[in-house]
């Protein structure tokens, strides 16, 4: 095996990985508040003193170095939904976490507990801009709305907000799965700052054409790396071949 | 190639998808039902740890790992409790509730349930009931010799007698609400049963705060709109497809490796 094969062998890695965040993607297409995954390549400089000539003396391979997550913004579903919210631009919802830590998402199908406890679909609390959770007094139930800025508006005035936190770092954040991410040091908005759209959901942002196109990309790419990995085999098979007679 | 296992979990989830929405379609003419959404959650992601990744550099933009999902679960399929519209029937014992508020029906085994779906009848008691012939509570019993039933949009039931001016009251109809309406289970026949997700019910007279009236003579119908979810089925069938293509192509790449020499 010389270093070409090594080279395609990282390549054809690199597709594979890459393949499978696709298949993320098109998993995820009806998940409400997903964001695509996207992920990063880059040229990995190995040195190799032993070459012949100067120019082999680098050789690239292929590192698949990270994924970012896009922050395009999905479509609007209406829902009719009171308590469905969506944000409009960047940001997260805060949400309590069973281990006390904090976790962000961007799906926002809440509901009441029968303690009137605002929480998400999986039963976790949302978080106040104080970082409280918020509580509807139940002889409120039924005429809550949320506002714009992320009050919750009761029938005598607001009863709490909900943070919209935001960072600085984007790349910083990290899926954890269950519609969660991970993230540190973030900025919770203000009420002027705030832009919430209730009654609806955001859709998740992964195009089913971008995410098509690139599979078909990876297909084609592996399958011409793999045959440049045939090709190769050739060449050093033949070559054993002639070196054979001329050694006879 | 962990990208099989992945789109088969896209492909099972959009299978819950189009059950939820033919569940809808066929329940479109449902007195009260309920249109439900099927909701998604990505899965774990695993984290492989790339060595030698940090390498390049201070990078601002990269993390230092690659996160890999492991697809897509259905996170529950949750009730959107929009009013209906209101149908008129002109028949005295159909009674629609504009607003929040169950009736509560009086089940064989003694258990309350809850229903939205007023279309009531008489017993050969004279009891108001449902199509089933369960109860309402609190009970009203429309006396014989009745000869006009009035439903006021606050619950009390009147009724006329011939030879007096006056309407007699004979019961008051109430209406129970739930701090977590989405925490109810469905029992089918448009019943639901109280759980601890959706806790105790709130009993009230229709009218007050927080609950809603009734109107006589009217059904609530479904709140399906057809459009809406032609359209969600045409997005989950291709969402469908869509994974079935990676699949292909996931095969596509398998066979390319089978066939080196």
């Amino acid at each position: 095996m010389d270093i070409s094969s090594y080279v395609l062998l990282s390549h054809e890695q690199a597709l594979r990985r890459r393949l499978d965040v696709v298949a993320n993607n098109m998993a995820n297409v009806s998940t409400v508040g997903f964001r695509r995954e996207q992920p990063v390549f880059h040229e990995m400089l190995k040195r190799g003193e032993d070459a012949m000539t100067r120019d082999a003396r680098n050789v690239s391979f292929v590192l698949d170095f990270g994924a970012v997550h896009d922050t395009a913004l999905g479509g609007f579903q209406a829902t009719g939904n009171p308590l469905d919210v969506a944000i409009d631009g960047q940001g997260y919802f805060a949400v309590a976490l069973p281990d006390g830590g904090t976790g962000y998402t961007r799906a926002g199908q809440f509901k009441l507990l029968d303690t009137g406890q605002l929480v998400t679909s999986n039963g976790q609390p949302v978080r106040g801009d104080s970082g409280q959770p918020i509580t509807v007094p139940p002889e409120m139930i039924g005429r809550v709305t949320i506002a714009n800025d992320g009050s919750i508006m009761g029938p005598d005035g607001p009863l709490g907000r909900i943070a919209v936190t935001v960072f600085d770092n984007e790349a910083g954040v990290t899926p954890r799965g269950d519609g969660l991410m991970a993230a540190e040091n973030g900025r919770v908005l203000a009420a002027g700052e705030t832009k919430l759209r209730a009654g609806g959901l955001e859709g998740s942002n992964v195009q089913p054409i971008v995410e098509t196109t690139n599979m078909i990309q990876i297909l084609r790419s592996y399958q011409t790396s793999q045959r440049m990995a045939d090709a190769i085999n050739d060449m050093r098979k033949r070559a054993v071949e002639r070196l054979g007679r001329i050694g006879g | 190639m962990r990208s099989l296992s992945i789109s088969a979990t896209g492909m099972l989830a959009q299978q819950t998808n189009v059950d939820v929405i033919s569940n809808n379609i066929a329940n479109m003419n449902t007195t009260a039902y309920k249109k439900q959404r099927a909701e998604f959650q990505d899965l774990l992601y695993q984290q492989v740890a790339r060595p030698g990744a940090a390498t390049g550099g201070p990078q601002a933009r990269a993390p230092s790992g690659i996160q890999i999902g492991a697809g897509v679960r259905t996170g529950g399929v949750y009730r959107i409790s929009e009013q209906g519209a209101m149908t008129t029937t002109d028949n005295q014992y159909d009674v629609a509730i504009e607003g929040n508020g169950y009736f509560q029906i009086l089940m064989p085994s003694g258990e309350i349930a809850y229903t939205r779906a007023g279309s009531f009848q008489l017993s050969d008691q004279g009891e108001l009931v449902t199509a089933d012939g369960y109860a309402v509570q609190p009970g009203v019993t429309i006396p014989p010799q009745a000869t006009d039933v009035s439903i006021s949009r606050t619950g009390i039931v009147q009724i006329k007698v011939a030879g007096q001016a006056e309407m007699q009251d004979v019961g008051q109809l109430q209406l129970a609400t739930f701090v977590n309406e989405a925490g109810l289970e469905a029992q089918g026949g448009n019943l639901f049963l109280a759980t601890a997700a959706s806790g105790q019910p709130n009993i009230a007279s229709p009218g007050d705060p927080g609950f809603g009236m009734l109107r006589q003579g009217f059904l609530e119908a479904s709140n399906v709109n057809p459009v809406a979810e032609i359209t969600a089925l045409i997005s989950a069938q291709r969402a469908y497809e869509m994974n079935s293509r990676v699949v292909k192509t996931v095969d596509e790449m398998l066979a390319t490796s089978s066939q080196l020499r």
